[in-house]
């Protein structure tokens, strides 16, 4: 008889279903103005449980509860964001944050510390070199070596130093990684916070090529797979690989 | 564990093997013995002995908090986030009185030697904390291991008011005592003695000072760049007048310089220059071939004047 592994799940320890409903109606809830004001309220529904405060970022929030720290989605895209962490953290180890439970509201991960802004820029090189090693295979946002970044990084307790915050890594698909202008290859600029045309040297934010990948298999017109342009046709936006006349 | 109706809620897990999915560890107890002992301890002691008992309960506890709350670093975490709920004792002194001179000064921390004290500790102390007239003056700062265990806890707010109290107190005993004079002090009494009986006193430093800055002083004045003038009939910088003058100068010899050089005010000026001039230049081709060969324009203003009258004379 094989001895099956018994899993834990802290987010069933802690959550009831009435507060998970809680959590999800806040999401939605049209008397809350901002996401602040939704940071606060979730705040006061967990005042009695022994979550320390630890901050709220643009769609998710953070407390920490017996050293893990627990992501609860305050909108759609945090949720989005909570899933999309889950789905990559093994895939991604060891440069990210250990993610061991998620239900798309609330989230469970790795406690690091944090790493101040004087840390972050000392540590630049050694993120560009992690940050090298995933733009192989994926595509990324918010975690370049701009100082803004650095609430994004940290260090387990034996010094490794992991991304906490990578909501936005996708893997990447080469084919989408071109340019409006010329056709020309995408590549990122020195400090990873965006990506630029190696031709004509055009910007493009991460996000939005990302928005490239939702365009169906359908749409995209392949012509010549080493030149590719992209147009708006039927509201719907088309892929062209290999350029050819975009006024067809 | 909550059981949940809607399977949307239930949440998926991943294993990477690292004690998450362990049930958590069995919570450490105190011992009631130690409790009370602990909140017995004084904040000093005037007995050696005692002292030594005191230390011996105060690390005890402070070793069990530390396995609470999972180590030093996360005691602290949770002690600054006001998480602590378990009674923090004072730490035990020793009196500063001339028995105990010896302990203090040297910094003695008494521990007791059993199987289990590292070879360090072992090496660095050699006591009998029964008989305190035989422990040795050599004893270095604590042992390793109570230094750690110390340091771990964090201050207290009791601890915090006693410091404040110990430089109040030492400076209103200092406060009042009259200051010894020192070689300097004295020179700067003198000074200020001088002073107020001569008001137009000035030290030979200051006299010294005052001729220096007198010898570099600047006595032209700084031309401000940013200062605006009026400089032929527009309102300009000084810098840009520069500019102006420089290509005037410079047009004198036949040097044309290229205007992209100059500031935009600077080339706006030149260019209504150059209409200005161009018009000058029409009105008095225009009064040249009128006045025939007139040069003086009120000359002709004259002639004008005379020719109107004359016509109006023949009307009449």
């Amino acid at each position: 008889m094989e001895h099956e592994k018994k899993f834990r799940s802290r987010i069933m320890e802690l959550f009831s279903e009435d507060l998970l409903i809680k959590l999800e109606n806040i999401q939605t809830d049209p008397r809350f103005v901002s996401n602040n004001d939704k940071f606060q309220h979730i705040l006061f529904l967990l005042k009695d449980m022994d979550f320390i405060e630890i901050g709220a970022g643009t769609n998710r929030m953070a407390v920490l509860h017996d050293n893990y720290i627990f992501k609860i989605a305050l909108d759609g895209y945090g949720v989005k964001d909570n899933w999309n962490e889950f789905n990559m953290s093994p895939e991604l180890q060891p440069y990210v944050t250990k993610t061991y439970e998620c239900n798309g509201i609330v989230l469970v991960a790795e406690y690091v510390n944090l790493i101040n802004r004087e840390e972050f820029l000392d540590s630049k090189e050694h993120i560009r070199t992690i940050l090298d090693i995933l733009s192989e295979d994926y595509l990324f946002a918010d975690i370049g070596t701009i100082a803004k970044n650095f609430c994004n990084f940290g260090y387990r307790d034996d010094g490794t130093l992991v991304i906490l915050d990578y909501g936005y890594i996708y893997p990447i698909d080469r084919k989408i990684m071109f340019c409006e202008s010329c056709g020309g290859r995408l590549q990122w600029n020195e400090d990873y916070s965006a990506l630029m045309c190696e031709n004509c040297r055009s910007k493009y934010d991460p996000i939005k090529i990302k928005y490239r990948m939702e365009v169906d298999e359908d749409d995209y017109i392949y012509i010549d797979e080493e030149k590719a342009k992209g147009r708006i046709k039927n509201g719907k936006y088309q892929i062209l690989i290999g350029g050819g006349n975009v006024n067809e | 564990m909550y059981e949940y109706k809607l399977d949307k809620f239930y949440p998926q897990v991943h294993d990477f093997g690292d004690g998450y999915h362990d049930p958590d560890e069995e919570a450490v107890v105190l011992d009631r013995d130690l409790l009370s002992r602990v909140k017995k301890l004084k904040r000093r002691y005037r007995n050696y002995n005692e002292f030594c008992d005191a230390m011996k309960a105060y690390q005890e506890y402070t070793n069990y908090l530390i396995d609470k709350y999972g180590g030093k670093k996360r005691f602290r975490f949770a002690y600054g986030t006001g998480q602590v709920t378990d009674f923090i004792p004072f730490k035990p002194e020793l009196r500063d009185i001339k028995v105990n001179k010896k302990y203090i000064y040297e910094e003695a921390v008494p521990v007791d030697i059993t199987e289990e004290t590292d070879a360090y500790s072992q090496e660095m102390y050699d006591i009998n904390h029964n008989n305190p007239d035989k422990v040795s003056i050599d004893f270095k700062i604590g042992a390793k291991l109570d230094y750690d265990v110390e340091h771990s806890l964090g201050k207290s707010a009791f601890d915090t008011v006693q410091e404040l109290n110990i430089i109040e107190s030492y400076w209103e005993r200092h406060a009042n005592r009259p200051r010894k004079l020192s070689k300097k002090t004295k020179k700067e009494q003198k000074r200020d003695m001088l002073r107020r009986q001569y008001a137009d006193y000035i030290s030979l430093t200051d006299r010294l000072n005052e001729r220096e800055k007198a010898m570099f002083q600047i006595t032209e004045p700084i031309e401000d760049r940013d200062k605006v003038i009026a400089y032929k009939g527009t309102m300009i910088t000084n810098e840009q007048a520069v500019e102006i003058e420089i290509d005037d100068i410079l047009r004198g010899y036949g040097i044309y310089l290229n205007k992209r050089n100059f500031s935009k005010k600077t080339r706006r000026v030149v260019r209504s220059k150059k209409k200005k001039s161009k018009k000058n230049n029409k009105l008095n081709k225009y009064l040249e071939s009128f006045s025939e060969g007139i040069s003086d324009y009120n000359s002709f203003e004259r002639e004008m004047s005379e020719l109107i009258s004359t016509k109006i004379r023949e009307k009449d």
